[in-house]
């Protein structure tokens, strides 16, 4: 049983070595996403270049990451971009420095070429040019309200991942009920995976994967 | 004639498999990474100077060839040195190709319809570079597919069982299985469906069932079932870890 400040620890490692890591809340009431949330403050406090990716309506990321505390303001547009994935299948236009979108015409194909060019104009303009960076999927599991068929452009957009010119590493969160199906990809490429749920009106988060490879 | 899987325990208790036999490794959970059991065999059999084809079915090539990286299978090595060869259905699909050799793409379009004729021509066409290169004498033969599930996310249920249905059919009348050796297959199915699963559960000649839980020490435990195997009573059960570099049994 590893208590946060060690599950924090752990994680930190996983991300140092341009890992993946994976945290998996199986009920809503768990909140075991706000973890990675907390791990991503450290990066954009400490200015590391952060990509935070949202499938969640922009202003529900806002108020958790204030909730929490985390002081984004000065770093937006900088060194932290917040990729409004819902704006964008919903056509809202960003409102803030640092916030992108995609426009125009979007299905679950344009989408995951226009992201890729996106990403790869957005680092052509960056400045010092970056070597890493880290990347938070911020509830992936809303790719299931935004696309036809979710479990294609999750792993298609894995792929892009991939083809970025840096080292990357990343920190996804998903709510499994929200999405089912794709723990299956989580797990198989996830360095770590830690699932969050409910016992006994208890909160637990667990280590799932990559725990036995600690030293 | 019976081979090793590479899976201790299989070769312990069943001493082996059939060569030519369907292993299916049903992923219940993809918590107990029941994906581990087959990367396990294809690390095995590529590191014994074996055979093995590939069939990347739903995921990026890309994204297999790093989690195979890390578990420590050199994918680029055993390309180069011919004894490995892939199929990249999702690459051909979604038209994510790369140059390096000994790598398949299926011509466009693709339905399941058409699927099972375009895999037996690439199968034949890298048959043949293998029994030119004389690659077949003294070496086992392995077909891995990860993931037959990946399927019905890309086709839908029914028309998945439909093919899987037809290919016996289709491939014990095709040349590919006649002129040139067949191989031993390895299957991972991941869930638990109720159209296409039970299917392959009566195909195959081998079920390996893997399934974890949560325990009260927050500790997880994975275990793999022989649910079906020749000659078998009873279903041995096994506890097994995942590390980095490879399955461990306990």
């Amino acid at each position: 049983m590893r208590d946060r400040e060690q599950l924090l620890t752990l994680i930190r490692n996983v991300l140092n070595s341009n890992g993946i890591v994976s945290i998996i809340d199986q009920d809503m009431a768990s909140f075991g996403y706000l973890l990675g949330l907390e791990v991503a403050a450290e990066y954009i406090e400490s200015g590391s270049y952060t990509w935070l990716v949202s499938y969640e309506p922009l202003q529900s990321l806002l108020r958790d990451m204030g909730r929490l505390g985390i002081e984004y303001e000065e770093h937006l547009g900088k060194t932290l971009f917040i990729f409004d994935a819902f704006g964008s299948m919903k056509g809202i236009e960003p409102e803030m420095d640092g916030v992108l979108t995609l426009r125009g015409y979007l299905d679950d194909n344009v989408f995951v070429l226009k992201y890729g060019r996106l990403v790869s104009e957005l680092i052509e303009t960056l400045e010092p040019r970056p070597e890493s960076a880290i990347v938070v999927g911020h509830l992936e599991s809303g790719i299931c309200r935004l696309f036809q068929n979710p479990l294609k452009v999750q792993r298609r957009l894995w792929n892009l991942f991939l083809e970025v010119p840096l080292r990357l590493s990343a920190v996804k969160t998903y709510l499994l009920p929200e999405c089912p199906g794709m723990d299956d990809l989580a797990y198989f490429y996830s360095d770590l995976v830690i699932e969050s749920f409910l016992e006994n009106d208890e909160r637990k988060l667990v280590v799932t994967k990559g725990g036995e490879d600690e030293p | 004639m019976s081979l090793k899987l590479g899976l201790k325990p299989v070769d312990r208790v069943l001493g082996g498999v059939k060569e030519r036999s369907l292993i299916l490794i049903h992923e219940a959970d993809p918590r107990s990474l029941g994906k581990s059991l087959a990367l396990q065999v294809m690390k095995e059999k590529l590191e014994s100077d074996n055979l093995v084809g590939y069939f990347n079915i739903g995921l990026p090539l890309s994204t297999f060839t790093a989690v195979a990286e890390r578990f420590g299978i050199d994918i680029e090595r055993h390309l180069r040195e011919n004894r490995l060869m892939i199929v990249d259905t999702f690459g051909s699909l979604y038209n994510l190709r790369r140059g390096t050799g000994n790598v398949w793409y299926l011509s466009q379009p693709i339905s399941l319809e058409t699927l099972n004729d375009k895999y037996l021509e690439v199968i034949g066409a890298h048959k043949e570079k293998w029994k030119r290169l004389n690659m077949f004498e003294g070496r086992e033969l392995w077909g891995i597919a990860i993931s037959i599930s990946d399927y019905l996310h890309m086709f839908g249920p029914q028309k998945t069982q439909r093919y899987l249905e037809m290919i016996d059919l289709q491939r014990a009348k095709s040349d590919v299985y006649k002129k040139y050796p067949a191989g031993t297959n390895v299957w991972v199915y991941s869930g638990n469906d109720v159209v296409v699963l039970p299917l392959i559960y009566r195909k195959a000649s081998y079920v390996l069932k893997t399934e974890s839980r949560i325990t009260g020490e927050e500790r997880v435990v994975r275990t793999m079932k022989i649910m079906k195997a020749p000659d078998l009573d009873g279903i041995p059960t096994f506890e097994y870890i995942v590390r980095r570099n490879g399955v461990e049994f306990l």
